[in-house]
């Protein structure tokens, strides 16, 4: 039997949970359909951790195209469906995707190795400060400090997911929140074993009762905890997590059931959620805001 | 005194890869690192070597523990002295990050279009 789980009309990083919900309550070889034809938008978050959902199923899943012909080119646009088409059995007819989108600033990436990690960050610098000074209006250094923010996110996967990943970096202006300004969201998914594991395997480490993916996840992004013994170790997203703050910008990472996020005033979002619906490696998101002058 | 200059991005070319430009991913930092070790180990009659950042792009935080703090731990005995030279605001940036994780601190110097650094325990 297939089970078919609809993905909403808006995908992003909330909106996920609602595909985790009914995913979590099935075997990894059950046959399952993601069933996207009703979607009409989709953030770089929920096109990378898509893909990731994909690689955590035994028996290969399928995938229903967006009837809506935008919303395909979009995803095409987005570089979706070349990596898609590798994962799902694809239902419905895929757009060519050969224009590039003035939004996407880097499309789907697959981040597989450190070679990857040079590749993205040449790709996106030259964009990034055209897309960063002049439509987010935030000064020429942060350029620099976005394009760290990239590397370490990817270098995440790399170092700690035992398995490959994907990253995205769009830009968009929001129809209903924050007054309609402009967003950079970066988005990097993977399926791998997660933040818990990971420090899990670190050799001689203490660990209370409460231990968990919420304490793992404060560990690490929190304090920089590392699996590794190198105290030079485990700086990345703690590093990461400073240079979002200065730009107002909200940083997320969901990894097993729980959800940590650097939440600033424009946003509602709790800083931490546990109970989550369970899903392999981690997924984190960047959202940098245009900058206003109060 | 004998000064030994070496340029960053040079090492990066020849250590790792022509393509390269920024100073990002762990085993890139190490690379480069070993490389500038022989380099010194070449000149030991070198009393303070120059580390030239002014033709890198970025460097990320794995690269400054890699190369930066790493180098300055391993010489702490002074020999050689290290000057860091040709830093961006970012690449300051991103060493003070580490050098704290390590306990260390940086004073820097603005010298017209560069800045340079030198490290400090």
């Amino acid at each position: 039997m297939t089970n078919v789980i609809t993905v909403p009309p808006s995908l992003d990083d909330a909106t996920f949970e609602q595909i985790l919900e009914p995913l979590s309550r099935l075997q990894p070889d059950d046959k399952v359909l993601i069933d996207a034809r009703h979607a009409r938008w989709a953030s770089p978050y929920g096109l990378t951790a898509l893909l990731a959902l994909a690689q955590t199923r035994l028996e290969r899943p399928s995938l229903a195209v967006p009837e809506l012909e935008e919303t395909a080119l979009y995803w095409a646009r987005a570089g979706f469906f070349k990596y898609a088409s590798d994962l799902y059995d694809v239902v419905g007819t895929v757009p060519r995707g050969r224009q590039n989108d003035p939004g996407v600033l880097l499309e789907v990436t697959p981040v597989n190795a450190s070679e990857d990690v040079h590749t993205v960050v040449d790709k996106v610098q030259q964009r990034a400060q055209q897309i960063l000074v002049t439509e987010l209006k935030l000064d020429k250094t942060a350029t620099m400090r976005f394009t760290m923010a990239l590397s370490e996110t990817c270098q995440n996967i790399v170092e700690h997911a035992e398995s490959g990943g994907w990253v995205a970096v769009n830009s968009y202006r929001w129809q209903k929140r924050l007054g309609g300004r402009r967003v950079l969201v970066i988005a990097v998914c993977d399926a791998g074993v997660g933040f818990r594991k990971s420090l899990e395997s670190a050799t001689g480490r203490p660990r209370s009762d409460r231990w968990d993916d919420g304490m793992a996840l404060e560990a690490a992004v929190m304090r920089g905890v590392s699996r590794f013994r190198d105290t030079g170790r485990g700086q990345g997203l703690a590093g990461v997590r400073r240079f979002i703050g200065k730009w107002d910008g909200k940083f997320s990472v969901r990894s097993g059931t729980a959800r940590l996020a650097i939440v600033p005033t424009w946003d509602e979002d709790v800083p931490l959620q546990k109970d989550l619906p369970a899903f392999p490696g981690s997924q984190v998101q960047i959202t940098i805001p245009e900058r206003v002058d109060r | 005194m004998m000064k030994n200059h070496i340029d960053v991005s040079t090492v990066l070319r020849r250590a790792v890869s022509e393509s390269y430009s920024n100073l990002v991913t762990r085993p890139t930092g190490v690379a480069v690192r070993v490389y500038i070790e022989a380099q010194i180990q070449a000149a030991s009659d070198c009393v303070v070597t120059v580390i030239d950042f002014s033709s890198v792009g970025m460097m990320d935080f794995s690269c400054a523990d890699e190369i930066v703090a790493k180098l300055v731990m391993q010489h702490e005995n002074g020999n050689p002295s290290f000057v860091f030279s040709g830093l961006s605001e970012s690449h300051i940036e991103a060493i003070d990050v580490v050098l704290e994780r390590h306990g260390m601190s940086l004073v820097s110097q603005e010298s017209d279009s560069n800045s340079y650094i030198a490290v400090t325990h």
